[in-house]
C-alpha cells in the first residue's frame, strides 16, 4: 500500500505542477482557466491520498465547482478574450515577487513541525466539526464572523450592481 | 463492511495484498460499469417507449421485439458516422467537452449502495463526494459550447452556468435536511437510519430536491441549454457521430445517476419488506424516472428568467425555511419519531401555498391557482393517456382510409365513356392534360393519346369538374412514389391499365358505394 501511495503522490504532484506551469504560460486565457481547473482537480486527489477525505470533497466542491466555474463565466463575460492574454511589461518585477512567494513558502513548509497523528479518526467529519464548534476550544465565533463578511460582501455585490 | 471489503480481507489469505485489494476493485468497478451502461440503455428505451404513452403515441416497436433493440440500433447508427469538427473550433476543448461531461457522472456511482453491504466504495463524505463530482459536469458542457465556436453553443454553456450554480444551492440545503435526520454524510448510514422514508420525513425537502436535480441535470422543463426551438440544441448543436453519443450517454446517466440518489437518500434505497435489497432498489429508481418522465411529458419548458426566479425567490427561501424547521425538530424530538411527517406535511403544503401567493399573476391575484392546480390538472391528463388506446397507426399492415371526396395521387379515366371533348385539358391551369383524337367509325370522337404530368399537377379537380360526360375521376389513391421524374408521367395505356379506386369528388351520388374515413378520435355521442 506504501508505494501505491508513493506513486499516486509523485503523479500527482507531477500533474498538479505541470497544470499550474501550463496556467501561467498559455496564452489562452481559457485554456489556462481550464488548466487552473485541473490543478484544483489534483490538489483534491494529494487531499485524498493524505486520507484528508472531507477537505478533498470540499475541495472538488468549492474549487472545482464555484471558483473554477466562476471563473470561466468570468472569461466568457469579457470582451476580445480572442486576443488571448497579452504579456505585460512588468515581467520582471512579476517574476521576483513570484520567486520569494515560493522561498516564503518552501521555507514555511520545510520549517514548520508538522504534528502527525498516528492514528487517522475514523469518521473524519464528526472528528472535524468537534474541532471546530466545541464549546471549549472551538471556534465558534470565528465561524459566525466569517458568515456575517461573506452575507455583507454577498449584500454588497448586490447593491453595486443594482439597477437605480 | 462491504461485501467488497470482505472479499478483499478472504483474498488475502491467499494472494499479495496489492493483488487482494487491486483485483476485486476491479471486477467491481467493471459490474458497476456494466450496470449503468444496461441501465442508461434501458432508461433511453424507457424514454422513449413511455413518453409514447404519455402522447398516446406506440413509441420506437419495430426493431426486435417491442422495439428493445431500438437503443442498440440508434448506437449503431451513431457509431458509424462521421465525426465532424468545425474548423475554427478549439480543437482540444472540444474532443475533451463529452469526456469530461461523462466521467463525472459514472464517478457518482461509486458511492450508490445497490444492495446490504453492496457499494464500491463506503466513503463516509458520501453525499458530499456525490454533490461535488457533480458540479464537475457543468464544466464539461460549458467547454462544449466554448470550443465549438458557435453562438448558440455558447449562449447553451452560458445558461448551463447560471443554471448550475442557482440550482446547486437548493439542492445542497434540502439535503441537508436529511444529513441532520441520518446523522452522517455516508450513504450506507444514510439508507440504514429510513426506518420511516426521508420523503414522509421531509417531504418538502423532497420536492426541493426533486426539482433541484431536474435542473441540475437538465431534464426538461428546465432543458433550456439544448432547447431546440431556440438555440437549436445548444451546447451539442456542433457535435457529430461518436462524441455526440457521449453527450448523450452522459445525459442518461446523470438521469440514472439522480434517479438512483433521490432513491437512495429519500425513498428508503433498498430496504422495504419481502423481495431482495436490489430489486427494490432498482424498482424504487425506475419510479423516480418515470416521474420525471412524466414532468417531462406534461410540461412546457420554462422561459430564462422564470429559470432563475424559480430558483433565487422560492426554491432557495423554502429550502433554508426547510433545513431551519429540521434543525429545530432535531433540537425538540432528537430520535424523529414517526409522527412527525403529519407536522411536515401539513407545514411543507403551508410553505408552498403561502410562498406562492408572494408570486401573483397579473390579473388573476393569487398564482396557486394558476400554476399549482393547472400543473396538477395537466398531470393528471397526461396521466390518463397512460391508460387510452394509442392512436398511432401502424403503416404498412395498418391503413387509414381517406376521406370519401378525398382528391388523391392521379386520375381514373374512363375510354368508353369519353367523348375525346377535350375540356379537362382546357380546364387544367397547369396544362399538364395532353390528349389527341381523330374521328371514329362509330363516336364522335376517339382519344389516341391521352398524358398526364403529375409532376406537375395541383390535384386541383377542376379537370373532373370540367368533364360533361362522367369520364374522369379523382383517385383515392395516396402511397404511390417514385423514384424516376418520367415514371409521373401517365400514359393512355397506364391508364386503362389503373385499378379502379376512384373518389366522390365533384360525384356526391358516388359516396354511398365507398367505404366510410376511418377516424383517429371517433366523436363522441351525442355532440
Amino acid at each position: 500500500m506504501e508505494t501505491g501511495i508513493v506513486i499516486a503522490f509523485w503523479v500527482l504532484a507531477a500533474v498538479i505542477v505541470g497544470a499550474a506551469l501550463a496556467v501561467v504560460f498559455f496564452r489562452n486565457i481559457f485554456h489556462a482557466a481550464l488548466f487552473l481547473v485541473l490543478c484544483f482537480f489534483t490538489i483534491a486527489g494529494i487531499f485524498v491520498i493524505l486520507s484528508a477525505d472531507f477537505l478533498a470533497g470540499a475541495q472538488v466542491l468549492i474549487y472545482v465547482g464555484a471558483i473554477g466555474v466562476l471563473i470561466i463565466f468570468a472569461i466568457m463575460l469579457t470582451r476580445e478574450t480572442k486576443r488571448g492574454n497579452p504579456s505585460g511589461r512588468l515581467q520582471l518585477p512579476a517574476l521576483i515577487v513570484g520567486l520569494l512567494f515560493l522561498i516564503t513558502m518552501v521555507v514555511v513548509v520545510v520549517s514548520t513541525n508538522w504534528n502527525v497523528v498516528a492514528e487517522i479518526p475514523e469518521p473524519t467529519i464528526s472528528s472535524l466539526a468537534q474541532a471546530l464548534f466545541s464549546k471549549e476550544n472551538g471556534f465558534v465565533l470565528a465561524f459566525e464572523i466569517a458568515a456575517a463578511l461573506l452575507l455583507a460582501a454577498i449584500i454588497g455585490a448586490i447593491v453595486l450592481v443594482r439597477e437605480k | 463492511m462491504t461485501i467488497l471489503e470482505q472479499f478483499q480481507q478472504w483474498l488475502l489469505n491467499y494472494w499479495p495484498s496489492w493483488a487482494a485489494y487491486l483485483v476485486p476493485a476491479l471486477i467491481a468497478f467493471i459490474i458497476i460499469v456494466i450496470i449503468v451502461l444496461v441501465m442508461v440503455l434501458m432508461f433511453i428505451y424507457m424514454e422513449r417507449r413511455i413518453i409514447g404513452r404519455f402522447q398516446i403515441r406506440l413509441g420506437p416497436n419495430r426493431a426486435g421485439p417491442f422495439g428493445i433493440l431500438q437503443p442498440v440500433a440508434d448506437a449503431i447508427k451513431v457509431l458509424i458516422k462521421e465525426d465532424i469538427v468545425p474548423i475554427r473550433a478549439d480543437r482540444w476543448v472540444h474532443y475533451w467537452a463529452p469526456i469530461i461531461t461523462f466521467f463525472p457522472a459514472l464517478m457518482i456511482f461509486a458511492v450508490i449502495p445497490w444492495g446490504q453491504g453492496a457499494i464500491f466504495a463506503d466513503l463516509n463524505i458520501g453525499i458530499l463526494y456525490v454533490v461535488a463530482i457533480s458540479s464537475v459536469g457543468a464544466i464539461g458542457i460549458f467547454m462544449a459550447g466554448w470550443g465549438s465556436n458557435n453562438k448558440f453553443s455558447l449562449v447553451a454553456g452560458m445558461r448551463t452556468i447560471a443554471q448550475m450554480v442557482s440550482y446547486e444551492i437548493p439542492l445542497v440545503l434540502s439535503i441537508g435536511g436529511v444529513l441532520i435526520i441520518a446523522g452522517s454524510l455516508s450513504m450506507m448510514d444514510i439508507v440504514e437510519a429510513q426506518n420511516v422514508p426521508f420523503f414522509l420525513l421531509q417531504p418538502l425537502g423532497f420536492v426541493i430536491f426533486f426539482i433541484a436535480a431536474a435542473s441540475e441535470i437538465n431534464r426538461s422543463p428546465f432543458d433550456l441549454l439544448e432547447a431546440e426551438s431556440e438555440i437549436v440544441t445548444g451546447y451539442h448543436t456542433e457535435y457529430s457521430g461518436m462524441k455526440f453519443a457521449l453527450f448523450f450517454f452522459a445525459e442518461y446517466t446523470h438521469a440514472f445517476a439522480l434517479s438512483t440518489i433521490a432513491a437512495t437518500l429519500f425513498l428508503g434505497g433498498w430496504r422495504f419488506a419481502l423481495l431482495p435489497g436490489p430489486i427494490w432498489f432498482f424498482i424504487k429508481v425506475l419510479l423516480v424516472f418515470i416521474v420525471l418522465l412524466w414532468m417531462r411529458s406534461t410540461l412546457p419548458r420554462v422561459r430564462v428568467d422564470q429559470l432563475m426566479g424559480f430558483a433565487w425567490k422560492f426554491l432557495f427561501p423554502l429550502a433554508l425555511i426547510n433545513l431551519f424547521i429540521t434543525a429545530t425538530e432535531a433540537i425538540i424530538w432528537p430520535g424523529f419519531p414517526w409522527w412527525l411527517l403529519f407536522l411536515n406535511f401539513a407545514i411543507a403544503a403551508l410553505l408552498i401555498v403561502l410562498w406562492s401567493g408572494l408570486f401573483p399573476v397579473p390579473g388573476e391575484g393569487v398564482s396557486f391557482k394558476r400554476y399549482g392546480r393547472g400543473i396538477a390538472k395537466g398531470m393528471a391528463l397526461t396521466f390518463k393517456h397512460l391508460f387510452r388506446h394509442p392512436i398511432t397507426v401502424q403503416y404498412p399492415e395498418q391503413r387509414l382510409t381517406p376521406a370519401r371526396r378525398f382528391r388523391g395521387y392521379q386520375l381514373v379515366w374512363y375510354e368508353d365513356q369519353c367523348n375525346g371533348c377535350r375540356a379537362c385539358a382546357r380546364a387544367c391551369p397547369v396544362s399538364i392534360i395532353d390528349i389527341e383524337t381523330r374521328k371514329g367509325e362509330e363516336k364522335g370522337l376517339v382519344v389516341e393519346k391521352l398524358e398526364v404530368d403529375f409532376g406537375r399537377c395541383l390535384f386541383c379537380g377542376l379537370c373532373v369538374e370540367a368533364c360533361p360526360v362522367q369520364a374522369l375521376f379523382m383517385s383515392r389513391d395516396y402511397e404511390k412514389a417514385s423514384y424516376r421524374r418520367e415514371a409521373l408521367v401517365m400514359n393512355k395505356e397506364q391508364f386503362i391499365a389503373a385499378p379502379d379506386k376512384r373518389s366522390a369528388y365533384a360525384y356526391p351520388d358516388l359516396e354511398d358505394e365507398m367505404p366510410p374515413q376511418t377516424l383517429l378520435a371517433p366523436p363522441k355521442e351525442g355532440r
